[in-house]
């Protein structure tokens, strides 16, 4: 690997070369390749892209893959969230068996802050700094007012279907003055729970909990939290003409332009971001040597959409600080560890 | 009915130390310390950073079974310095990382949401090299509102409530 190639994973068209990294000390002959703060700040940069009550797109620049990766493993695993943990079943004739339902319960997205709630940990009673309740009472009826040879079901009976929206929050304590202006609710109404026949009747009470996404997946504040590398498109020799119809026809709309350079068309990589790396471009023979694709090796590009309960920017600064705080907990308990050694010797 | 409690992957069990030491009897220099309830997230990151030392002569990190919940980091340095000081310069190192990118954030975000006052700068802003997937309308554009994060996670005076 040459050194100005050490921040490319070279594409080519049967396999990826460079994959692993090489910023370590003396991977390069008379090179400092070791991490110093200067360099790293020089280099470091964040970029917001798109921001919208639901997603970001922002890019990390300059880090390396185990930084971005624990970034992204934290986003999914490790921040917290209030999701229903126990279903209090009352009364249950439909036909989705208790723990079938129990589960599906367990995986809507709560809006609620957690950050207002404890940890309940094992054995300890629920209250209402630890615990939010619901309750889910529906009884499923024919619809008297429907018209005779009526056939579907959601005019012919009431509740034929019970929805996230049924879901009816019971304050405890202090709960309805601290959440009064902001009530906790399922963050979307219309998600599907279970369908009723008239007669069918379902009664429980649900408790929501704090956890994290480690501990079960419904605990995950995100949808999807992922990265990829910035592609890049080095054009290597000008590509003119109807070659460079074709090598735009190679990439997806908006990647490359045609620009008229003193009366010859030629082709110009203009927004490589766009690319998917297909890598059909490397098949054509007119182009083979004059371009080569790689991607960034440091420059990662961040898509990480919430589930609703905590907006995508406070999901970030949350994941940073979670990442701060392991950080502290390894340090206390290394000096601990030390500390120990020492009594033991 | 066997199935491991799932609180185990993350609560470290009584009396039991987040780290432990011991010594490569066969290497000089050479430790390796095992680190209960942690994974990749944070083994990855330590072994990264002890690479960046030219004095740490070895350094990776496995996870002894997907149903243990500890990862074991070997370390080997030279003989100016030893496994345990590499180890908290490293940590020291990574909190200045995540200290720099949070700031970093935050002030992109501010700068953003500074300029997202207008849906159309914004755009252009965003279009300038950019573009994304994504493309954003000016007119639909709007913020998440981010207030509202109080910190009462610590409180302490539970209230007991009637269920």
């Amino acid at each position: 690997m040459a050194l100005e190639d050490r921040n490319r994973v070279v594409i080519l068209e049967d396999r990826v070369e460079n994959v692993s990294g090489a910023e370590f000390p003396l991977s390069f002959d008379g090179q400092e390749t070791a991490f110093n703060m200067e360099s790293f700040r020089d280099s470091f940069d964040i970029k917001i892209i798109r921001v919208t009550p639901t997603d970001i797109e922002f890019d990390l620049i300059g880090v390396d893959a185990s930084i971005a990766n624990a970034l992204r493993r934290v986003l999914i695993a490790e921040i917290p969230t209030m999701a229903i943990e126990k279903v209090y079943m009352i009364n249950n004739t439909g036909i989705v068996q208790d723990e079938v339902l129990a589960h599906r319960l367990g995986l809507i997205p709560i809006k609620a802050d957690p950050s207002e709630f404890l940890w309940k940990h094992d054995g300890s009673v629920p209250t209402d700094q630890n615990t939010i309740v619901f309750r889910l009472d529906v009884t499923c009826e024919v619809n008297r007012a429907a018209e005779t040879g009526e056939t579907d079901p959601k005019i012919k009976y009431i509740n034929s279907a019970v929805y996230s929206s049924q879901l009816v929050w019971d304050p405890k304590g202090d709960q309805g003055v601290r959440f009064e202006s902001n009530p906790i609710k399922p963050v979307h109404d219309e998600i599907l729970i279970t369908k009723l026949r008239p007669g069918q009747t379902i009664s429980c009470e649900l408790h929501c909990e704090k956890g994290v996404g480690k501990d079960h997946a419904k605990f995950s504040p995100v949808a999807t939290a992922s990265y990829r590398l910035l592609p890049e498109i080095q054009i290597l020799e000008d590509i003119t003409g109807d070659d460079a119809e074709l090598f735009r026809s190679c990439f997806p709309p908006g990647v490359v332009d045609i620009v008229e350079e003193r009366g010859v068309r030629k082709a110009k990589v203009v927004n490589p971001r766009k690319d998917t790396v297909s890598r059909e471009v490397l098949r054509h023979k007119q182009f083979e040597g004059k371009v080569r694709l790689t991607r960034v090796r440091n420059h990662f590009i961040f898509n990480v959409e919430s589930t609703g309960a905590i907006p995508p920017e406070t999901l970030i600064s949350q994941a940073l600080d979670v990442l701060v705080e392991k950080c502290e907990i390894s340090k206390t308990a290394l000096a601990a560890a030390v500390k120990n050694g020492e009594e033991d010797e | 009915m066997n199935a491991p409690e799932r609180h185990e992957m993350f609560t470290l069990p009584e009396g039991a130390r987040k780290i432990d030491i011991s010594k490569d009897a066969k290497m000089a220099n050479c430790v390796k310390f095992s680190i209960q309830r942690e994974d990749h997230t944070v083994a990855n990151i330590l072994r990264y950073k002890l690479l960046q030392n030219p004095q740490v002569l070895f350094a990776a990190y496995r996870m002894p079974h997907p149903l243990e919940h500890h990862v074991e980091l070997k370390v080997q340095t030279t003989s100016r310095t030893t496994p345990v000081d590499v180890m908290k310069e490293a940590i020291e190192l990574l909190m200045q990382d995540y200290g720099n990118i949070r700031s970093a954030f935050d002030n992109e975000l501010f700068r953003v949401e500074a300029s997202g006052g207008d849906g159309s700068m914004r755009a252009t802003r965003i279009g300038a090299g950019y573009g994304g997937f994504g493309a954003l309308d000016p007119t639909t554009a709007e913020f998440g509102v981010a207030g509202g994060m109080g910190g009462r996670g610590d409180r302490s005076d539970d209230v007991d409530i009637d269920f």
